[in-house]
């Protein structure tokens, strides 16, 4: 998966909640569907699906370096798809790339007992699945909990310029953060251009991870956007003639990062992770990640410094939707569907927006929940680190299209990492 | 012969099976005929691809670097443990348990470890107290430290078993013999002990750099950003979320696989005339 | 190429072992002499041989060759060569290579060295096998070749660790005359470890006993036989006839009757043992003048072409060896003969003699 980038491992305390949290799962999921039992035709289709549903096991692929995530999953989703009669079993993946692959191969050998029933996915990986064909389609807009969601929502209707049509189910949002340590960073940027200043005149204490980690990529995504005078310069959709009018800006400033950059930009980071780890042990100023609601729970328990801050930008941070999709390899497709609409539903949206469960913001349209189910997102503990989601996501800037991915990761292994000066 | 044919036919039929129906694939994906998207069309596309694009021949160069650094080490120390384990009861009780407790752990582990040792912020670095800065760039460092120590490491482990195996009690008792007919430490171990052990060195120093050639998670996890070693790339192409650079993925893969062939043929003939001349 | 052996008080411990291999051992071996080396499995004969050539140190004791000590020499500077059980060739090289090795390591040139190989190899009679491998060989050839390999080393003393005993029977003959051929031409210093006691009397020209770690006797052979000075040895070496009784004067009394010693012998008194050889016994006819004592026959058993007889003459059992062809019967009242010069009599307790220090344990005695 790619869209959060949460990690480290859950305290005691957040264990403790999560076991909370499954206790008042366990009272509401039995009450959950009754608010909407309205008999329509389309309900009764839904009906005929969650019977069909009923005893079918659902292997959830998703990628398994976040412990929050990955107890999120064991202790609360799957205790409540199990309410619905549906067994839920976590597959852990080094990389989202891994599922998409297997269901790749499945896919060439003609199999439909595939062993992948539901990804978490996004971005450049749902295009890939669409190139393939490899995606059930269709089914999203279906499912009950939708209604929920803003209706014409820009980050649910289309995956970094990939229209959706219902070829996945929304699950969380996330918005691109950079975070700092105030003790060491005194008067901290506040533009991107000013960022890049900060790392040229204090060299070696920043880095990003080398794309195509997904990290890296936004980071790069971001840095287009200031050389190309905002986001609005960049047209959404890859052509040729753009790329080739913007990116010698980007790597022209990359470049002359470089040498100001930990290491002297002689190697990066593979990873987030061990990014988080030049971070943590002090050898940068600066982190960046997709999932900021995590930066919480990381300063709490010491991992982090006590005086990392998120650093908001005036001209705003790129931010996404992640989503469930299902492969046409599955042989459990309506259990399937009933996964993602549990995992859409209020009350497993609010669990997983704590940080102290997840922290993955919601995707639902929160001001226009039914009163009762609005009241567990305006309890959700507020952070000492982290703004909420609407002030993270103020300015926020789209994803550009998931063709462009590709093209920059490769220009910047050429131009930046391969290259001279 | 027919028997000793029909005894390594149980183990020889599926290790041809799987590897015939791998490298069928590999080299059908490599040409173009098994796309994920569209026609099959055969090719060389993917293997031209490849090598214009300037990252294949870094990647073969710092793969056989790695390798021959990684081995070279692995065997010196791995001959070393293994005179001991022969001669002495040290060796014999305490080398040999480690050595045997080193093979079960996967590479993959043992690099996380290594990494965990040597990396800037890591256990070894926080008992010297280094600070940032000038703690040696074993990790992610130019000279690729802490990817050739995890090899060395594992296959001197590989490397010790193998050739005491072969030396068993019969080399230390050759060697007393030699030194009764007049033969000096240095002139015992030049006429004697190691050319008993040549044959075995050649065959797990193979293996060893073979592995250390196709193997993906240690440089991956240990190695920098750039230049990538093949399988690193190969892995890279493989999962790069364009379709159409699946085929190049494979390319390397098949590259790798032939430097492998060359240099596991080469091994074999020095190994025979090893054994011939001996 | 030949040299005195002095082995002088070797001990030898075992680090893992709670007695010694080897206790106080003293042997002394003449130029150009051989010595078999005997004794059970496990009393220390390998051991010997091992100080001896350098592969092990012993914890006290000297070695010395000449009259000089050699101790402090490692195995390649002792002149010291020695052939084991297996042949233990080198398997990387040739039948000549193997030869060569000795004459290379003393600085012979490649070509030189495998000229004298080949004068070696000629001499156990194997020319031409030179350029085989060594697994061509058959187990006497290869021993054959180790035999050469050794004494190519052209060593002063030639060490032989049970050299013969995995060939079958006509190897082993051909072996023993190959090897008094070679002790004629180059007369080198031998100590020879067997456990064989024909091998050892064939061979060499005294033999030594070693049982327990320590040295029990050394001599020429058939005064081991006949005046073993232990009942050790004296079992060790076949003897099956123990009778129990008191020395008295110069006469030994026990319930045959009282026999006479031959004279001369010191006079030791107290209970005592005789032992007697079985091949020394004679059976004669009941009314024979040189009859000692009469019995019957109780057992009797092929013991290869000879027959193993057992007589009891008043209740002490006596075993004799006959020719081949002697009538025999059990049941039969017989004669039997035990000759004055083959009597040996051991004391029990071993009594001191002040006027001798360090007198053997057991005493010759008339």
């Amino acid at each position: 998966m790619r869209s959060r980038r949460p990690r480290r491992r859950l305290s005691n305390a957040g264990l403790g909640l999560v076991a909370l949290a499954v206790a008042i799962i366990v009272a509401s999921a039995t009450l959950a569907p009754v608010a909407f039992a309205a008999p329509t035709p389309q309900a009764s289709a839904w009906a005929n699906i969650e019977r069909t549903a009923r005893g079918q096991t659902v292997s959830l692929w998703m990628w398994g370096g976040d412990p929050q995530g990955n107890a999120y999953v064991d202790n609360v989703l799957t205790a409540a798809a199990a309410k619905l009669g549906v067994t839920l079993a976590r597959v852990p993946i080094a990389d989202t790339k891994d599922a998409l692959n297997r269901v790749l191969a499945e896919h060439q050998a003609g199999r439909t007992d595939g062993s992948v029933d539901l990804i978490w996915v996004n971005g450049d990986n749902f295009r890939t699945g669409v190139q393939a064909g490899i995606w059930k389609c269709g089914w999203a807009d279906a499912l009950p909990n939708i209604a929920y969601t803003a209706p014409g929502d820009p980050l649910l209707a289309s995956d970094f310029g990939t229209p959706v049509r219902g070829c996945e189910s929304p699950w969380h949002k996330a918005q691109f953060t950079f975070a700092y340590n105030a003790a060491r960073v005194a008067n901290p940027p506040t533009t991107m251009p000013a960022l890049m200043t900060w790392v040229r005149e204090h060299p070696g204490r920043f880095t990003y991870p080398a794309p195509p980690d997904f990290t890296g990529s936004v980071f790069m995504r971001e840095a287009l956007y200031a050389t190309s005078g905002g986001y609005a310069n960049v047209p959404a959709s890859f052509t040729q003639s753009a790329y080739d009018r913007l990116t010698p800006a980007l790597w022209t400033t990359l470049k002359r990062l470089r040498p100001a950059l930990w290491r002297a930009g002689q190697t990066y980071p593979k990873d987030s992770t061990q990014l988080d780890q030049l971070f943590a042990s002090g050898q940068v100023d600066f982190t960046m990640t997709y999932g900021p609601a995590t930066l919480t729970a990381l300063v709490a328990k010491g991992t982090f410094p006590r005086t990392t801050k998120v650093l908001t930008l005036k001209e705003g941070t790129v931010g996404n939707a992640s989503f469930l999709a299902i492969p046409t390899t599955s042989a459990h497709f309506a259990a399937a569907q009933v996964v993602a609409n549990l995992a859409l539903s209020p009350e497993q949206q609010a669990i997983k927006a704590d940080p102290r469960a997840w922290g993955q913001f919601t995707v639902l349209d929160v001001k226009h929940l039914p009163p009762a189910q609005a009241q567990a997102f305006a309890n959700l503990p507020k952070s000492n680190v982290v703004p909420t989601y609407p002030v993270l996501a103020r300015h926020a800037n789209p994803e550009l299209s998931a063709s462009w991915i590709p093209k920059l990761d490769d220009g910047w292994r050429r131009q930046v990492l391969t290259g001279g000066e | 012969m027919k028997r000793f044919v029909l005894l390594i036919l149980p183990a020889a039929v599926p290790t041809a099976l799987v590897l015939g129906a791998a490298v069928t694939m590999g080299v059908a994906q490599s040409m173009g005929l098994t796309p994920v998207a569209g026609g099959p069309q055969s090719s060389l596309d993917a293997y031209s691809a490849v090598a214009s694009s300037g990252e294949l021949a870094p990647a073969v160069v710092i793969s056989l670097s790695i390798a021959l650094v990684a081995t070279a080490i692995a065997i010196a120390v791995g001959f070393t443990t293994a005179l001991a384990m022969t001669t002495t009861r040290f060796g014999s009780k305490v080398l040999k348990g480690l050595a045997i407790s080193t093979i079960p752990i996967p590479h993959v582990i043992g690099a996380a470890a290594i990494g965990l040792l040597l990396a800037d912020s890591g256990w070894l670095a926080r008992l010297f107290g280094s600070t940032a800065g000038n703690w040696p760039q074993f990790v992610a460092g130019p000279w690729w430290a802490a990817t050739i120590i995890e090899y060395a490491w594992k296959e001197s482990a590989f490397i010790a078993l193998v050739v005491a195996a072969t030396l068993s009690r019969d080399a230390d008792e050759l060697a007393k013999t030699a030194a009764v007919l007049g033969a000096g430490p240095a002139a015992r171990m030049r006429y004697v002990t190691m050319p008993l052990a040549t044959p075995a060195l050649i065959l797990a120093g193979t293996l060893s750099f073979v592995y250390a050639l196709g193997s993906f998670e240690v440089p991956w996890l240990l190695g920098r950003a750039y230049p990538e070693p093949l399988p690193v790339l190969a892995y890279r192409l493989f999962t790069s979320t364009d379709l159409e650079v699946r085929p190049q993925a494979f390319a390397v893969s098949m590259v790798t696989m032939a430097i492998a062939l060359v240099i596991g043929v080469s091994a074999l003939r020095l190994f025979r005339r090893q054994v011939v001349t001996a | 190429m030949t040299a005195a052996v002095d082995l002088v008080n070797l001990t030898r411990t075992y680090p893992t072992a709670s007695a010694p291999a080897l206790k106080g051992v003293d042997l002394t071996v003449e130029p150009g002499q051989a010595v078999a080396v005997l004794g059970p499995s496990g009393s220390g004969k390998t051991t010997l041989l091992r100080l001896a050539a350098g592969l092990d140190a012993p914890d006290d004791g000297d070695i010395r060759l000449n009259g000089a000590s050699v101790l402090h020499l490692p195995p390649q500077r002792r002149g010291i060569a020695m052939v084991s059980q297996r042949p233990l060739l080198f398997p990387h090289m040739s039948v000549l290579d193997n030869v060569a090795f000795g004459p290379r390591m003393a600085g012979a040139g490649r070509m030189q060295a495998r000229n004298t190989a080949t004068r070696y190899l000629e001499l156990v009679e194997l020319p031409g096998f030179g350029r085989r491998r060594t697994t061509e060989l058959s187990g006497g050839q290869q021993q054959r070749i180790a035999l050469a390999r050794a004494l190519a080393a052209t060593p002063q003393v030639l060490l032989l660790d049970e050299p013969f005993s995995a060939l079958d029977s006509e190897l082993k003959s051909q072996m023993h005359q190959l090897l008094l051929e070679l002790r004629a031409v180059l007369q080198p210093t031998i100590i020879m470890v067997t456990h064989d006691h024909h091998e050892a009397m064939l061979l060499a020209d005294s033999v030594a006993i070693i049982i327990g770690g320590m040295l029990q006797q050394h001599g020429p052979a058939q005064s081991l036989f006949t005046h073993p000075q232990s009942l050790a040895v004296s079992r060790f070496l076949g003897g099956r006839n123990e009778i129990s009784g008191e020395m008295r004067g110069r006469a030994f009394h026990c319930k045959l009757g009282v026999l006479r010693l031959a004279d001369g012998t010191a006079c030791a008194q107290g209970r005592a043992v005789m032992v007697i050889r079985q091949e020394a016994v004679r059976l004669v006819e009941l009314t024979a003048t040189d009859a000692d004592t009469r019995g019957i026959i109780t057992h009797a058993v092929a013991h290869g072409a000879r027959t193993l007889v057992e007589v009891c003459a008043e209740g002490v059992p006596l075993q004799c060896e006959v020719p081949p062809g002697t009538p025999i019967h059990v049941g039969d009242h017989v004669g039997v003969a035990l000759p004055v010069s083959q009597r040996q009599v051991l004391l029990d307790d071993p009594c001191p003699a002040p006027s001798r220090v360090g007198t053997p344990a057991v005493e010759h005695v008339h």
